[in-house]
């Protein structure tokens, strides 16, 4: 392997981050930053937001335009493995990542990763030259050279190198470790060499997935073997860590494990510890808001995803939590800990005429709570045909018949929508549930800049006092300590619902359609 | 409502009208977008309405089951509840009524069902459907009409007597500012029973808002539904619309508007977008075929819905659709565009006087070689515009074979 030319001036200008706070520049704890891609400025810890086969679920593309909760997006790659070449690398133009899925270069960052950070199923073994990835054909190999052309092709802001997670179950041996970390690191600098005889070194920003599993040495000898000098005859890095311009943190894995979340904690700090504390870390798979706070409080991060927040949207969960919590009319003293929000398959909010907000103060920015709002004012519409002064009588005609402010959806038809198997719930769930979860990490920042890291601290106890963690993970029994039953508890109504008017009807539509999905291919 | 025709076609039965309601105004002709349970799958009512439309519909048999009347009353209407600021029709409950629910039994009170909550005999008759569409508030309301079997003759008859009911309470309950009542033609596909029942209902005319053409789309042959059709818009009186239901295939609109028709509604393009069709002026796509999983250019470069203008490709919604419910919002933007479009150019067409050379132009980029269904040829043929002339398309028998393969059974 050859470092004969080393494009880190290039890689560095594609995303800078920095720290803005200069009390909150160690090596672990919560940390304010600002990260600069192109002309996008995210004040972190900011919220990424993973793609399922390359669509925001259940967003069509206006409402992903119109979500500042969807600033920073994550693009699993491997659905694409189904067509070879993969579909997006035969993009043209620039930013054909950007393109390809209706994401807006001016407003939208894309982070590239071969597998989705949220599938932990057991997969057939990695080789030294490939990772196994998953795709609806079923499992794909792809090598280190795979990786860069697609990437190149790409043209995300950011990728991930290829990482070589072991997928059986722990303990892992000493053998499978050493491989692990040796692949992990064979890949990344596979993918940061520029080489005659490679295709040219991508020009996306390298993370680099913290690897060593469950191992605390193994941890570290990872950190050791990305911050190891390189020879200087060969390199034209003085270590790989040189050519990495941030650190990935994965969560969902270690809670696979079982590893309790302050082992989670500790491990990921073993891997951070020899680890410049100045570069930005981006954290997959915290299991709700308590977690995602303790991770912010105990280890530090700068971007999370938030994938409980477009899971409780599919199972009707409308969140209403805030950060800090306010004061206000909380329920009597003894009352016990709120929920994070409301499962609205509930009959108790099918005559809810208010907000899914609740009574959050200024109300809540989403879609969903405000769309209604501004309708008819000037708002852009299709004309069809010459009726164009008709058409705009017609607008004129809505004003005229009061255009009174239409408050955003309520409650009692979100519940409809549930109850009667309508999409739409599931759209207008999501626009609101990114909106709460930005608007909870804005929380974090304003009270990090106001307070400073002690000051997050206790709100941070606060909010646990607050608020009952989520079950996301839950899929029925019994709660459990501190542990909401609202998404269990959404979860089974969901079903119910599905078996009566989806099963009953539609998943025999769908069977009908396989079969014909079967001729379709044979055409 | 006020009702104006603004332009005749020179040549066809076709027109372009003004229609007026208590939620502004509708272009005539017109496509309505089904939203059966109070939201068209899967989009906003802001979306929609960006869509240019201007008009939908709800089931009246769906919104009294769910969310329920009391609920509906709560939430001030439909409209509020769906947060749908433009105007909105509703079905009289009947027809579904009949297909939907088990043991129902026409008597000339009403209808006799088994109540779906608790398994009571219930009766639907004419008052309660206008007195529930009143509680839903929608700007059009449809009669109740016997729609049962066999018994053609004796169906279209109590039809008529219905209406007479439907207008007396319509009229008794003080609402006939804000919702209009259409009355619905019978008699099946007999043309003497459909002439009667012409004849009496247009009587009635000073009571009724329009008029709709029912009992049709059941898997008539289509020779016969046009004839049918014809005979309506040849007796209806020009000063109403005219609403055909169920219709919703594009050469069907069309068709329909060169016989006088003025609206038409279908489940048809939203139910079709959640398989992965998109409609296109030169037919439709199934998205589903691997043939275009590698093509990068959008459904129609020339769309103006949200999905073509922003580019979207057919490669990225065929690795979509099916799986993600974000592909068939796509899909249903696009599809209503395209039924919004395919109307609105034939008011264009219609007020520039060149609606016979918009069916040409447009069953010859639509048709192609596939050849024209013959039905329509004919349908066409008798309001004088030749689709044949100097076009050696073919002609083929039956429906026609552009669906066949995009028309999930
Ligand atoms: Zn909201
Ligand atoms: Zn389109």
């Amino acid at each position: 392997m050859h470092f004969l030319t080393w494009s880190s001036l290039a890689r560095m200008t594609r995303l800078q981050f920095a720290l803005t706070h200069p009390d909150q520049q160690t090596t672990f704890g919560p940390r304010l930053g600002t990260l600069v891609v192109r002309s996008i400025t995210l004040d972190t810890p900011t919220l990424l937001t993973s793609t399922s086969r390359g669509v925001i679920p259940h967003l069509s593309r206006d409402h992903v335009r119109k979500s500042p909760a969807l600033a920073w997006l994550h693009v699993p790659f491997e659905s694409f493995l189904e067509h070879t070449p993969p579909v997006p690398t035969l993009q043209p133009g620039p930013h054909p990542l950007h393109r390809f899925l209706g994401f807006k270069p001016d407003d939208h960052i894309l982070s590239f990763d071969l597998r989705d950070p949220a599938d932990v199923r057991e997969m057939p073994p990695n080789g030294n030259s490939h990772v196994s990835a998953m795709c609806l054909r079923g499992v794909r190999k792809i090598s280190p050279a795979q990786w860069r052309t697609y990437t190149n092709a790409c043209q995300p802001d950011i990728v991930a190198a290829l990482t070589d997670t072991p997928h059986r179950h722990p303990p892992f041996s000493q053998k499978r470790l050493t491989k692990s970390i040796d692949r992990s690191t064979a890949w990344l600098a596979n993918l940061l060499a520029t080489d005659d005889t490679l295709p040219p070194a991508p020009a996306p920003a390298v993370f680099v997935h913290l690897a060593g599993s469950t191992s605390h040495p193994a941890r570290a000898a990872f950190t050791a073997s990305l911050l190891e000098p390189l020879s200087p005859v060969n390199a034209a890095l003085p270590s790989l860590d040189a050519g990495v311009t941030g650190y990935i943190l994965d969560l969902a894995p270690l809670r696979a494990t079982a590893t309790a979340e302050p082992d989670s904690h500790s491990l990921l700090r073993t891997s951070l510890h020899a680890l410049p504390p100045t570069k930005p870390r981006l954290a997959h798979g915290t299991p709700g808001p308590h977690a995602l706070l303790r991770l912010l409080r105990d280890v530090g991060a700068d971007a999370v995803d938030a994938p409980w927040a477009i899971a409780a949207a599919a199972c009707g969960v409308s969140f209403d939590f805030e950060f800090p919590v306010r004061e206000t009319k909380r329920a009597e003293d003894g009352a016990g800990k709120e929920e994070l929000g409301c499962n609205l398959y509930d009959a108790r909010y099918a005559l809810d005429f208010g907000g899914l907000g609740g009574e959050r103060e200024g109300g809540c920015a989403c879609v969903a709570c405000t769309d209604a709002q501004d309708r008819g004012r000037g708002r852009k519409q299709i004309v069809h045909g010459t009726d164009a002064s008709e058409a705009a009588d017609a607008l004129a005609g809505a004003d005229a018949h009061g255009d009174e402010a239409l408050p955003g959806y309520t409650r009692a038809y979100v519940h409809h929508l549930l109850h009667t198997h309508e999409m739409g719930a599931h759209a207008l769930l999501a626009l609101h549930n990114l909106e709460i979860v930005r608007a909870f990490l804005a929380g974090v920042r304003r009270v990090l800049a106001a307070d400073g890291v002690t000051g997050f601290a206790r709100e941070v106890g606060r909010f646990e006092e607050r608020y009952l963690e989520l079950d996301a993970d839950a899929d029925g029994g019994e709660g459990e300590g501190d542990k909401g039953t609202v998404m269990r508890e959404a979860k089974v109504m969901w079903a119910e619902v599905e078996r009566a008017r989806g099963k009953g009807r539609l998943a025999r539509e769908r069977e009908k359609e396989k079969g014909r999905e079967k001729e379709d291919e044979s055409v | 409502m006020e009702f104006e025709v603004l332009a005749k076609c020179h040549t066809t039965r076709a027109r372009v009208s003004r229609m007026k309601l208590a939620h502004g105004i509708t272009m005539l002709p017109t496509f309505m977008p089904v939203a059966t349970q109070a939201a068209i799958k899967g989009l906003t009512s802001e979306q929609v309405e960006s869509l240019g439309v201007s008009l939908i519909l709800n089931n009246t048999y769906h919104l009294n089951l769910r969310p329920g009347l009391k609920i509906l009353r709560a939430a001030g209407g439909a409209h509020n509840f769906q947060r749908w600021n433009r105007n909105l029709l509703t079905d009289s409950g009947g027809f579904q009524l009949v297909s939907l629910s088990k043991f129902t039994t026409i008597t000339e009170e009403g209808a006799l069902f088994e109540s779906p909550f608790t398994g009571e005999p219930t009766m639907l008759t004419p008052e309660e459907s206008i007195s529930i569409q009143h509680t839903i508030g929608a700007d059009i309301i449809m009669q109740l009409d016997d729609v049962v079997g066999p018994r053609v003759g004796e169906a279209m008859e109590r039809s008529i007597r219905w209406l007479d009911r439907c207008i007396a309470h319509h009229r008794s309950s003080g609402k006939e500012d804000t919702q209009n009542l259409f009355a619905i033609v019978q008699g099946g596909l007999d043309p003497q029973l459909r002439d009667r029942c012409l004849d009496e209902m247009i009587k009635r005319k000073d009571g009724v808002a329009g008029f709709a053409i029912g009992g049709l789309s059941g898997g008539e042959e289509k020779d016969v539904f046009w004839r049918v059709i014809k005979q309506c818009t040849g007796k209806l009186p020009e000063d109403r619309p005219r609403y055909s239901m169920g219709v919703g295939f594009a050469e069907d609109l069309l068709v329909c508007v060169a016989l006088g028709v003025d609206m038409a509604d279908c489940v048809f393009p939203t139910r079709t977008a959640r398989f992965g069709v998109a409609l296109t002026h030169r037919g439709p796509l199934n998205l589903r075929l691997s043939k275009h999983a590698k093509d990068l250019r959008p459904i129609d470069a020339a769309c103006p819905c949200p999905t073509c203008s922003d580019g979207t490709s057919r490669a990225i919604l065929h690795h979509t659709v099916t799986h993600e419910t974000a592909a068939a919002h796509a899909l249903t933007l696009h599809n209503i565009t395209f039924q919004a479009q395919v109307m609105g150019r034939a008011r264009t067409a219609i007020m520039n006087g060149t609606f016979p050379d918009y069916l040409k132009t447009f069953f010859a980029e639509y048709f192609g070689d596939d050849g024209y269904p013959e039905w329509c040829v004919n349908a066409l043929q008798s309001v004088g515009v030749d689709l044949l002339e100097h076009n050696n398309v073919k002609v083929v028998p039956g429906r026609g074979a552009k669906w066949e393969y995009a028309e999930p059974l």
